[in-house]
């Protein structure tokens, strides 16, 4: 099973589509006939899953986005989410 | 309060090669010959999508008999809509598999019938193993997602570990073992498709280690029938609640079933717009909700959780579509269930299946 831990670079799968729900105003990841909705927290993490970033700077940079965030606490928010994607297959792997 | 639709299943013809015992179909398919033009479809995805559809099913019989297929998936994804093309692969050729991945296609689902070619040739009425093999590799090399889908009788339920090396093979993204339900062609097929109890067990004590080993690459579902438990399965997660269906004539509907319930008279989209509808039309109100509830639904208290079962096996097994799902230990008609389980035990019937597209009488089954 794929480790997350602060070097591994998410990037959302090719079955995953991030999409802003225009009727409930949040964000959902929409995949093969499931839809899973976001929380503000989760959304802002999801957006960064890009490929380009690791855990570790995702972390970094929502600190820095939300001061006087703990960054420990939000690197295992991370974590968290990345593995709730990875069980779900939702990750490129 | 009106519930918001998530899913849209488009049923765009029931025209199909394949003639599987266990179709979801109606039985009186054939009288369904007025279907909705191009433009009808393409106006009633973007009414889905003001209604809060997110997922849109491509569905049939076989929507690939649809030559309109490619301007339908791009519409849809053009509003938005995530699309789910459900076929049986037959016919299809890379090249238009490859111009429905442009124009939108999001995921296919593929039908297989068996882990072996001479059985799902049999049980689908059609000899397309071959070619469905071909086509769950070309969606994979188009990088599309793929779900194979199986759909679990007596016949091949006994399968599980060969079905989930297939699908591991072609290298499917998700695995969908369904055992039948038992309605429309199933339900007439059904002494002939029910399996044993025991068969039922080792396949889903077969199927629990895959899905471990496999999480995270292969999503592998392994859906329980209904006749098997105690309790009724949350249809539809509640009549006209989270699913919209189109039938191809144009008519809205909540299940695949739902036409089988006689008394019940769908409003068409031809005549007015979805949203409209699906808020007030009385045959997606009537089993909406709770009001419709008789006891022993009415005080129990997984109301909420099954919504009293499936309506269209309430009818078809008791004749009155608001009594408790058979399937519910507390339904009295619960009998009905069992002494077909108990036949299945003993040895069921030949198998000597009722196919779609033949004369009644032909291929009936006989004691």
């Amino acid at each position: 099973m794929l480790v997350i831990d602060a070097a591994f670079v998410p990037r959302l799968g090719r079955k995953a589509r991030l999409k802003l729900d225009r009727h409930a105003n949040k964000y959902m990841i929409i995949y093969p006939e499931r839809g899973l909705e976001l929380n503000d927290a989760a959304a802002a993490i999801a957006k960064k899953c890009d490929g380009s970033r690791s855990v570790a700077v995702i972390a970094a940079e929502l600190a820095a986005e939300h001061e006087g965030a703990p960054r420990d606490a939000i690197e295992q928010d991370v974590v968290a989410f990345v593995s709730m994607l990875r069980d779900k297959g939702l990750l490129q792997v | 309060m009106t519930p918001r639709p998530y899913t849209l299943i488009a049923e765009l013809t029931y025209r199909c090669p394949l003639r599987c015992p266990y179709c979801s179909n109606p039985t009186d398919y054939l009288a369904y010959k007025n279907e909705l033009t191009t433009e009808d479809w393409c106006r009633v995805f973007g009414e889905a999508e003001e209604l809060g559809v997110v997922q849109l099913h491509l569905t049939g019989g076989e929507p690939l008999a649809r030559k309109d297929l490619e301007v339908l998936a791009a519409r849809a994804r053009e509003v938005g809509l995530y699309v789910n093309l459900v076929t049986s692969g037959i016919p299809l050729t890379r090249e238009r598999l490859l111009g429905l991945a442009q124009a939108g296609v999001d995921h296919v689902q593929v039908s297989v019938q068996s882990s072996r070619a001479e059985l799902a040739d049999e049980i689908g009425g059609y000899a397309g193993h071959a070619r469905k093999l071909d086509v769950m590799r070309w969606v994979k090399e188009l990088d599309l997602p793929l779900t194979m889908n199986v759909v679990l009788h007596r016949a091949n339920l006994d399968e599980i570990d060969e079905l989930v090396a297939l699908a591991e093979e072609v290298g499917a993204d998700r695995l969908e073992l369904a055992n039948t339900q038992y309605l429309n062609w199933a339900l007439s097929n059904r002494d002939v498709l029910l399996p044993t109890r025991e068969q039922i067990e080792r396949a889903a004590e077969k199927a629990a280690p895959h899905r471990e080993r496999l999480r995270g690459r292969m999503d592998v579902l392994f859906v329980k029938p209904d006749y098997f438990g105690a309790t009724p399965k949350a249809c539809m997660d509640g009549w006209a609640r989270r699913f919209v269906q189109i039938v191809p004539d144009g008519r809205v509907v909540p299940c695949h079933a739902a036409t089988s319930i006689t008394a019940l008279v769908f409003e068409n989209v031809r005549g007015r717009p979805l949203k409209e509808i699906w808020a007030s039309s009385p045959a997606l109100l009537a089993y909406r909700g709770e009001a419709w509830m008789q006891e022993p639904c009415r005080s129990c208290d997984r109301r909420a959780i099954d919504f009293g079962g499936c309506r269209c096996q309430a009818f078809a097994l008791t004749g009155d579509a608001a009594a408790t799902d058979p399937a519910c230990h507390l339904s009295a008609h619960r009998a009905s269930i069992d002494t077909a389980h108990a036949a299945a035990d003993a040895g069921g019937q030949a198998r000597r299946y009722l196919y779609r597209g033949k004369p009644p009488n032909e291929g009936k089954t006989t004691p």
